[in-house]
């Protein structure tokens, strides 16, 4: 008799509603790429820990969760009045994997930037790497005091310089987009000594003016008398030719 | 008329008439040679060996304060700024600033002659390598052609900023020779707050500003960092001017407050020592 109990019934349809196995599968939200630049204390900023003189490394660090990246390429710039790039190498993101090789850029120290380096998986790979990893390294020396953006910046049309991941989508290697790149930051400016340093005088140099006015008067005193006395030599010498 | 005269002159009369004319001509050139080169010589020699005489100005003591500001070139620091002159006005003093573009040789000839109790240098310094030598900076750009004499006679130097590089600018710093021989007046028991670097690694400078009448120097014994000379000078002030601590406490406290520089870790020290137990208040009596 309970059976037909109308309760029971919609009660019965609310447990399967409330704690049975869906029907509808959950679509999980794409995690947007992101390429950091990461100092030693593992945050991408650096505030007061770098004196003149001293080096530092930055990784270029990838989050990638959802799609496999197949290629990348890094380029970065810098305040070249702060900081020169010393050294740069691979990371470990594709280690263990058939890659092309990593191709280094070429340093500017006398502009501030890197030119783009990279790498790219090669057959028999057939998917990218997903995950999170080092794609590579940069090495900094401290040549001045102030702030520098480590500018990841995307990438140009001419590519000299910038930032970017691609994903290979049947045998084409596409990039990825979007991706997020977050910059790092230096500055050390605080650490910066209110010192100097002396640089001798050349008394020399502060004279040079006095001893030439000096030497070139008595040179023409010199001349005058030489002259005078050649004058009255050569008065004489016709005195004696009239006589 | 004279030609005839003349032709009846015997020859060896004419002769001698002829060598004395050269001769007086040749007086003449060589007279006007000695004047050429003496009248240049004393023309140089004026500018070289001439500077300003000795000004003694009689005042009176007045609660002054002066913040000599030449890292503001450099290092602006507003809020440093701010605070000391807050705490400075808070205890009386009336308070002059001189900002970076405004400290030149010439600012620190006349320093003296201010009458101020108190003197904030926040100025780069730096000891010359193998002496005990302190160089004040100046902003004033180096030139061959000015202060020859306190050149010559190392009283003012050529210094740099660090990291220096051939081509970076270079100034006038003066040297403690310049205090002791070209600054005009004499301090009224100054109290001098050097927060350049090494200020107090030698005390030369310090004893030169003592010898020109000043009562102490507090300065830091190594190099320091801006960031840090300016905590540690806030702290210094709050305690010297407003606590009216002795040099010696106030010293010590700010050093247990702002700690030695966590970089050069240097200290903030005072000369001479006997000066432990004065404090502003004693010293404007004084």
């Amino acid at each position: 008799m309970s059976n037909k109990n109308p309760l029971w019934l919609v009660s019965t349809i609310l447990i399967i509603l409330l704690f049975g196995t869906p029907s509808i599968t959950s679509v999980k939200a794409q995690t947007t790429p992101t390429v950091s630049v990461i100092f030693p204390n593992s945050t991408n900023s650096s505030l007061n820990e770098y004196k003149v003189g001293q080096t530092f490394r930055v990784n270029i660090s990838v989050n990638c969760p959802d799609i496999g990246i197949w290629s990348w390429q890094v380029g970065i710039y810098f305040n070249k009045d702060v900081l020169e790039c010393t050294d740069l190498g691979e990371g470990n993101f594709f280690s263990g994997k058939y890659t092309l090789g990593f191709i280094a850029g070429t340093i500017h120290n006398d502009l501030g930037y890197v030119t783009i380096n990279g790498d790219s998986l090669r057959e028999p790979e057939t998917t990218g790497v997903k995950g999170s990893g080092v794609l590579m390294w940069f090495e900094f020396r401290v040549k001045g005091y102030g702030s520098s953006l480590l500018n990841l910046t995307l990438s140009p049309p001419d590519l000299t310089c910038g930032t970017k991941l691609n994903q290979r989508i049947n045998n084409d290697v596409v990039p990825i987009s979007p991706i997020t790149l977050y910059d790092g930051t230096f500055n050390n400016q605080g650490l910066a000594t209110v010192g100097g340093t002396w640089v001798p005088v050349d008394k020399i140099a502060l004279l040079a003016p006095y001893i030439g006015i000096s030497i070139a008067l008595i040179a023409l005193m010199l001349i005058t008398v030489v002259y005078i006395k050649r004058v009255r030599h050569e008065k004489e010498k016709q005195q004696e030719v009239k006589h | 008329m004279k030609r005839k005269s003349s032709k009846k002159l015997s020859t060896k009369a004419w002769i001698k008439a002829e060598k004395k004319k050269q001769s007086r001509i040749g007086l003449a050139i060589f007279l006007s040679l000695i004047l050429l080169i003496v009248i240049p010589s004393i023309y140089y020699s004026y500018n070289i060996l001439s500077r300003p005489n000795s000004q003694t100005i009689a005042h009176e003591f007045k609660p002054k304060a002066a913040i000599v500001d030449q890292l503001s070139l450099t290092f602006p620091n507003q809020t440093f700024i701010e605070t000391a002159t807050n705490i400075l006005k808070q205890a009386g003093y009336s308070v002059d600033y001189y900002p970076g573009e405004k400290v030149t040789v010439e600012f620190f000839r006349n320093l003296p002659i201010h009458g101020y109790g108190l003197i904030i240098l926040r100025v780069h310094s730096a000891v010359a390598e193998g002496t005990t030598r302190l160089a004040l900076f100046t902003s004033e750009s180096y030139s061959q052609t000015k202060y020859i004499y306190e050149q010559l006679t190392g009283q003012v130097g050529i210094v740099a900023f660090l990291p220096y590089n051939e081509g970076d600018p270079l100034y006038f710093g003066v040297d403690y020779k310049f205090l002791k021989e070209s600054m005009n007046g004499q301090f009224n028991n100054t109290t001098i707050v050097m927060m350049g670097c090494e200020g107090l690694t030698y005390t030369t400078m310090a004893e030169a500003f003592i010898q020109k009448g000043a009562k102490v120097c507090i300065g830091w014994n190594a190099s320091v960092s801006v960031s840090h000379t300016d905590t540690a000078t806030i702290s210094l002030l709050k305690h010297l001017i407003t606590e009216k601590q002795t040099i010696n406490q106030a010293v010590e406290n700010a050093m247990k407050e702002a700690g030695p520089d966590p970089t050069y870790n240097s200290q903030l020290t005072y000369y001479p020592l006997n000066a432990r137990e004065y404090t502003i208040k004693n010293l404007e009596g004084t």
